[in-house]
């Protein structure tokens, strides 16, 4: 019985020593081949002149879809930034989504819109279209405003997929701050292949927290003042410049973020468009659009880019970081639940034998490992059977590697997009990142298990994301 | 990727209890190995943003200098000798024939006619040109890319032979280069070179050579029809685009016969060009072929039946509109409204709730 104990415990030992020891060793992989993947897309983008896009009358359409609920404090501002972007054939389909507030007024009012006689076809399921309008004004001739009953975000995209006229649909967070050229950008990819078809394009989140914006364009970037969203900024380094864009580079990107996205519109509706039944309905379109090529034996691509194109407001306070974390992770379990097929599928390429698995092991089930940890830990502790010593030395290796992979985060940040100009930035990104292990994740990790409970339960909900508003956080600050 | 994510505790707590032959070592070798990585980065950064700062301040005094001097060179037509003098022997090193040929391209960039023409003089008499000639045998695509854009830019004309090879290199982004700078210097000649072409056309290479052709004087268009007969479907696609917006009515006949071509992209714009160049006769076979085609490509027929069908064509679009299908209804709509608004009118009065929406949808102007 003892024999029997004991070959359990060494069992376990090893396998979260074999665990930790790959997923260390994922991250240095997917730092190095991002790093070089970067350094390549910046030389490649310097011989590029987007502006080619502006003047040729064979730059594909595209429809920009921002849905909106109860957004009235900046609802004008933020259609006026995007109807100021630089791209020569586009729309912006605004989706009210039955906000409760006077969203719908101030649009109105602010672009002189009137009811137009809109016949919709229903190529996606969504909830009722109200009314659509458009502008008196031949200024604001190419935004449309859709009215429609609250079904929420995937329903509100899909509402405006179905409005759309565009080639392309870039589905974005009405909030978000877009660069002028940022469409210029993502378009590019769609039409570099001529025998792969390119069908998702994602671009980098940045964090906007502190900089400087004035009607609705990015004037000036500064490093947050608040703490929590300057993790925020660090994570989001790391996330997209070294994790997505290794991915980006293998073909084997599962995510692209629901802040900002390029899409093929044909596939995205011969797939059914965004999936009501998830909350993490950005990732799981991009698997089921990835899942649906294959299944027609298609050459595909989803591309990535890594230049910052658009600004986001980060949670600012915990109450509202915890609920996106949790709702993130619900999100992820349902697309992986909802795709389990793919799971170590030969037939799906990188999709099924590398890219699903590490979602599945070092997305999902990683905080679930390391909060199973702790309590492990705590028990033995109790028990007297930890050997505080060792006990330090393995925390000060996982620790001093965190800081490893954060600080190459900052250093290929400086080398390549230089965001952060501020003197001193990069001292306190570096301060940031020695807090983040000791602050910041645990708690995202106690969020992340909240998530697991909560999608057991069969939470389905949102959660309220309150935004301060650029706007707010300016006038604030004055 | 959240990097603390590595199982802290329970990796911890694995080994708690054992006490392994050097493992204590090799464990402190990994903290000492994590932290030296941790201090090269940090000194690296800040390193690198010191240099980039003296980098940055030498590359603007050195660009400034040049500025003058080359401004100088343009306005004073007597000392150009002595000006010239003064940059060749500034041309010490790789990094300031760099700055140099920035600066030459960006007033190239900016002026035309007598002083585009100085500008040439100057980056030929430096030598600069065979500078960017070098470039094109770099082992490095990045270098070559930079030289074949710097002879584009400078407009060096005689380069154009020596920039064919490059249109079937490995790179893709060396291939692009290579087409646009081909259009760029050799105008429409470019199509010659790239008919031999093993690669297919991208999409970006056909806006960039559809965007350079258009902008070259019209009198001097050659007759793309041969290329509409082209294996290579993205030539044809060039072709055809060149067709409908140079308004070459005399390759109607071969745009006609693309009209039954296997490839879908080629169909369409074919249909379109048919619509551009008012090819009428193209109507029979338009009918003929709509039952086998997919929607958009009846989508596409019906809208251009609607651009130049006659009231002879009416009845086979009410019977589409008829078809049930929402997006060949409405264009059916719009296309009847163009031939003939009364038919519009009549449809209106005696159609059901749902051909009176999509009626209404046809006839608003702002959609």
């Amino acid at each position: 019985m003892e024999q029997a104990l004991t070959f359990i415990y060494q069992f376990f030992n090893y396998s979260i020593l074999v665990y930790a020891v790959a997923i260390s060793l994922s991250y240095l992989g997917l730092s190095l081949i991002s790093y070089f993947a970067l350094r390549n897309h910046l030389r490649r983008n310097s011989f590029i002149n987007f502006r080619s896009i502006l003047s040729s009358p064979l730059s594909p359409p595209v429809s920009l879809i921002a849905p909106a609920f109860n957004e009235e404090s900046n609802i004008v501002d933020n259609v006026r930034s995007l109807l100021s972007i630089h791209y020569p054939k586009y729309e912006v389909v605004i989706v009210n989504d039955g906000s409760k507030d006077s969203s719908l007024q101030k649009l109105v009012e602010a672009f002189h819109l009137e009811a137009v006689s809109f016949a919709v076809n229903y190529k996606i399921a969504c909830k009722e279209i109200k009314a659509i309008y458009k502008s008196r004004n031949p200024a604001y001739r190419n935004l449309i405003v859709v009215d429609k009953v609250n079904g929420g975000k995937a329903d509100a995209l899909n509402s405006g997929i179905n409005i759309a006229s565009g080639k392309y649909i870039a589905c974005i967070d009405v909030d978000c701050v877009l660069e002028p050229d940022s469409l210029l950008r993502m378009v590019k990819p769609f039409m570099d292949e001529s025998k792969t078809k390119v069908i998702a394009s994602g671009g980098v989140i940045r964090i906007a927290n502190s900089c400087r914006i004035e009607n609705g364009r990015l004037i000036e970037i500064r490093l947050p003042e608040q703490l929590l969203p300057r993790f925020q900024v660090l994570e989001y380094i790391r996330a997209f410049l070294l994790g997505r864009m290794a991915w980006g580079r293998m073909n084997g990107l599962l995510l692209i973020s629901g802040a900002f996205g390029l899409f093929d519109k044909e596939i995205v509706i011969a797939c059914g468009g965004y999936d009501h039944k998830t909350v993490g309905e950005d990732m799981e379109l991009v698997v089921r659009m990835r899942s649906y090529m294959t299944s027609f034996k298609q050459k595909y691509k989803v591309t990535f880019i890594p230049d910052p194109l658009c600004w986001t407001e980060a949670p600012y306070n915990y109450k509202i970081l915890g609920r996106q974390r949790n709702r993130w992770t619900r999100g992820t379990i349902e697309t992986l639940r909802f795709h389990k097929k793919m799971f170590f599928n030969p037939s799906f390429g990188i999709l099924g034998l590398v890219s699903y698995p590490y979602w599945f092991f070092f997305e999902w089930l990683a905080p679930l490992i390391e909060f199973c940890g702790v309590l492990y830990c705590l028990l033995l502790a109790a028990f007297g059977d930890l050997s505080l010593y060792i006990f330090l030395l393995l925390l000060g290796c996982v620790y001093t590697f965190a800081m490893v992979v954060s600080t190459f985060a900052i250093w290929v940040d400086q080398q390549t997009y230089r965001q952060y100009r501020e003197p001193f930035a990069h001292t306190r990104l570096f301060v940031t990142a020695l807090l983040e292990p000791l602050w910041f994740h645990p708690f995202v990790v106690w969020h992340a298990v909240r998530g697991n409970i909560d999608y057991m339960r069969g939470k389905k909900a949102w959660g309220t994301m309150t935004r301060a508003g650029f706007a707010a956080a300016q006038k604030g600050k004055k | 990727m959240n990097v603390a994510y590595l199982s802290i505790a329970s990796f911890t707590a694995s080994f708690c209890g054992y006490s392994f032959e050097g493992t204590e070592l090799a464990l402190l070798l990994i903290i000492f190995t994590n932290i030296l990585l941790v201090v090269m980065l940090l000194l690296w950064l800040y390193a690198s943003k010191l240099m980039a700062k003296a980098r940055e301040a030498r590359h603007n005094r050195l660009t400034a200098f040049y500025e003058n001097l080359v401004s100088s060179y343009l306005e004073e037509k007597n000392a150009r000798k002595s000006i010239m003098q003064k940059l060749h022997q500034q041309l010490t090193s790789k990094e300031r024939a760099r700055l140099l040929v920035n600066v030459i391209i960006l007033y190239k960039g900016n002026f035309s006619g007598e002083y585009g023409q100085s500008l040439n003089e100057l980056f030929t008499s430096l030598d600069l040109h065979r500078y960017s000639m070098r470039k094109l045998r770099s082992a490095k695509w990045n270098k070559r890319a930079e030289g074949i854009q710097e002879l584009t830019r400078m407009t060096i004309r005689d380069a154009a032979p020596d920039l064919v090879k490059f249109l079937d290199a490995r790179e893709r982004d060396v291939r692009m280069l290579a087409v646009s700078a081909l259009a760029e210097l050799s105008g429409y000649d470019a199509l010659n070179y790239i008919e031999e072409r093993n690669y297919e056309l991208s999409e970006w290479e056909q806006l960039v050579l559809l965007e350079r052709f258009l902008s070259l004087p019209k009198a001097n268009v050659p007759d793309v029809a041969r290329l509409l007969r082209s294996q290579n479907d993205s030539l044809v696609l060039l072709a055809l685009h060149l067709v409908k917006h140079l308004n070459q009515y005399h390759a109607g006949a071969e745009v006609i016969l693309l009209l039954r071509h296997s490839n879908v992209k080629v169909k369409l714009l074919a249909i379109e060009a048919a619509a551009a160049l008012l090819l009428t006769e193209c109507i029979p076979v338009l009918v003929q072929v709509f039952p086998s085609e997919n929607r958009t490509v009846q989508v596409s027929i019906i809208g251009t039946m609607g651009e130049i069908g006659s009231s002879n064509d009416i009845d086979f679009i009410i019977e589409q509109v008829n078809s049930g299908d929402h997006e060949i209804a409405l264009k059916g709509l719009e296309a009847i409204g163009k031939i003939e608004p009364s038919a519009i009118r009549t449809m209106a009065q005696s159609g059901t709730g749902e051909l009176q929406k999509l009626i209404a949808h046809a006839a608003d102007s702002r959609l």
